[in-house]
């Protein structure tokens, strides 16, 4: 009995290793892919989903190396006519993996200027699970109620079975 | 010492527990907010997945406040589902979120529920009363309201009720109440509103009711239809009843007719009268005024 236990330790030991190497290795794969601008303009991108969101493209501009506004032009906007050729000089940075472009939208919440909130959005436009939790993050954490409020704003837009189910309990909660 | 010790627990104690408080009561706060938010967020979403949400909000119950944003978020929804939610809180909630409701049946024009109103005032408190008003008034219902205003019992369901006809513009209907019910006080209220000079230049000239004819004429100045001031001119000019005269000359002061005042000044032979239409133009701080006393030093009048 006593073996099976000292066993089993090893064994969840063992597994704990693993999921730090890998997390580790993943971190620094992300962090390779990480999103990175050269001059000034606008940079567009999306991330590979399907559904709504597929047709997502994230823009930013870049001034003085910093990012400076932040567009997404999607299937909201579709028939939308200056939102195809807004932007064609923008640099394509083509598809970029979902947790890279979560990693970049994310650093700018509660961004006191416009770009915090149009990072929110653009994180309800990730169909990702991940995304939903940020989202939920900010909700019950954030030390700013109107950073809180428009996270609640964009769960609401973002069509996610996760966020809705949230916003139901919120909803209930007494 | 020892007391003193005990003293300063005490007191850290108190302020711990007013923080506690404090927080708990901000934490409420900011709870109700977000789902305030979370409330209006939903009017965006596609309703076959928003009232849904909507309908465990009203399940579970919360402010006044909460209740009344989900009632207008019930409003702005097609579905029947949304509008017998409507009802069922028109009918069995309360406080402003019930008014709420209400109104919101309105903006929603449901046949069934919009039906139901009718009882719902019957049964209604001055408020419940006031929100169905609204309701009709934003589905446009006409002949609900008029058939609310033939069949008032006290004056001010009766004046509510005229009211409403007029910011509904419905004019054929207030020309049928007031051949029914004879001219009141509310008709000039309601030429006033639905901005109607023609109906409000009857009741001026209508002397079967000295009150509602005095109101009417004042009204003419406020009203400043194409006609007023020869209208006003003209009522004072054929009237020998002091009332009526003046209400003309209110009226004609209200209108800022100056013009007109200076020509019953001139055409006066009163001293009296000529003093009160003087005193009219002073007060209107109209420059005719110094035009009479420009002409009284000259010798002219």
């Amino acid at each position: 009995m006593r073996l099976a236990n000292r066993s089993s330790s090893l064994t969840a030991n063992l597994l704990l290793i693993i999921a730090l190497v890998a997390a580790s290795i993943f971190s620094e794969a992300r962090a390779a892919e990480a999103i990175s601008f050269g001059d000034d303009g606008w940079y567009t991108w999306q991330v590979a989903t399907t559904g709504e969101f597929a047709e997502e493209k994230f823009y930013v501009r870049v001034k003085s190396g910093e990012p400076k506004e932040i567009e997404i032009i999607g299937h909201w906007c579709r028939g939308w006519k200056r939102s195809v050729t807004r932007y064609p000089d923008a640099t394509d940075l083509g598809l970029v993996d979902t947790d890279v472009s979560l990693d970049w939208f994310e650093q700018y919440i509660g961004d006191r200027s416009d770009l915090g909130s149009d990072a929110l959005a653009a994180i309800s436009m990730h169909d990702s699970g991940r995304a939903v939790q940020i989202m939920i993050d900010v909700v019950e954490s954030d030390a700013h109620m109107d950073v809180r409020e428009e996270a609640v704003f964009w769960m609401a837009q973002s069509e996610s079975e996760a966020a809705f189910a949230y916003l139901d309990k919120l909803l209930m909660k007494r | 010492m020892h007391t003193r010790i005990k003293l300063i627990f005490v007191v850290l104690a108190a302020i711990l527990a007013g923080t506690v408080q404090a927080q708990d009561g901000n934490s409420a706060r900011d709870k109700e907010e977000l789902q305030m938010i979370a409330l209006e967020a939903l009017i965006h979403v596609p309703e076959e997945r928003a009232l849904p949400a909507v309908l465990k909000l009203l399940e579970s119950g919360g402010s006044d406040d909460l209740m009344e944003s989900a009632m207008f978020v019930l409003g702005q929804m097609d579905s029947p589902e949304a509008a017998a939610a409507l009802l069922d809180f028109a009918r069995n909630g309360n406080g402003d979120a019930r008014e709420e409701a209400i109104q919101m049946i309105g903006i929603n024009g449901d046949a069934t529920a919009m039906a139901a109103l009718a009882d719902i005032y019957a049964d209604g408190d001055e408020d419940t009363r006031e929100a169905v008003l609204e309701a009709y008034l934003i589905a446009d219902d006409v002949d609900a309201v008029f058939a609310i205003a033939m069949a008032a019992t006290n004056d001010d369901d009766y004046e509510e009720a005229v009211e409403t006809l007029a910011v509904m513009d419905a004019r054929e209907e207030l020309k049928k109440l007031r051949e029914a019910k004879g001219p009141s006080e509310a008709f000039v209220d309601a030429a006033i509103i639905s901005d109607d000079h023609e109906e409000l230049e009857r009741l001026a000239r209508d002397s079967s009711n000295p009150d509602v004819q005095t109101e009417a004429i004042e009204a003419l100045g406020i009203v400043d239809g194409p006609n007023a001031e020869a209208v006003l001119l003209e009522i004072y000019k054929s009237s020998t009843n002091d009332d009526v005269r003046e209400a003309a000359i209110d009226g004609l002061f209200i209108g800022d007719y100056g013009e007109a005042i200076l020509e019953l000044y001139r055409s006066s032979t009163n001293a009296r009268e000529k003093g009160e239409l003087l005193e009219a133009l002073v007060v209107m701080d109209s420059d005719l005024a110094m035009d009479i006393i420009d002409d009284a030093l000259a010798g002219d009048q």
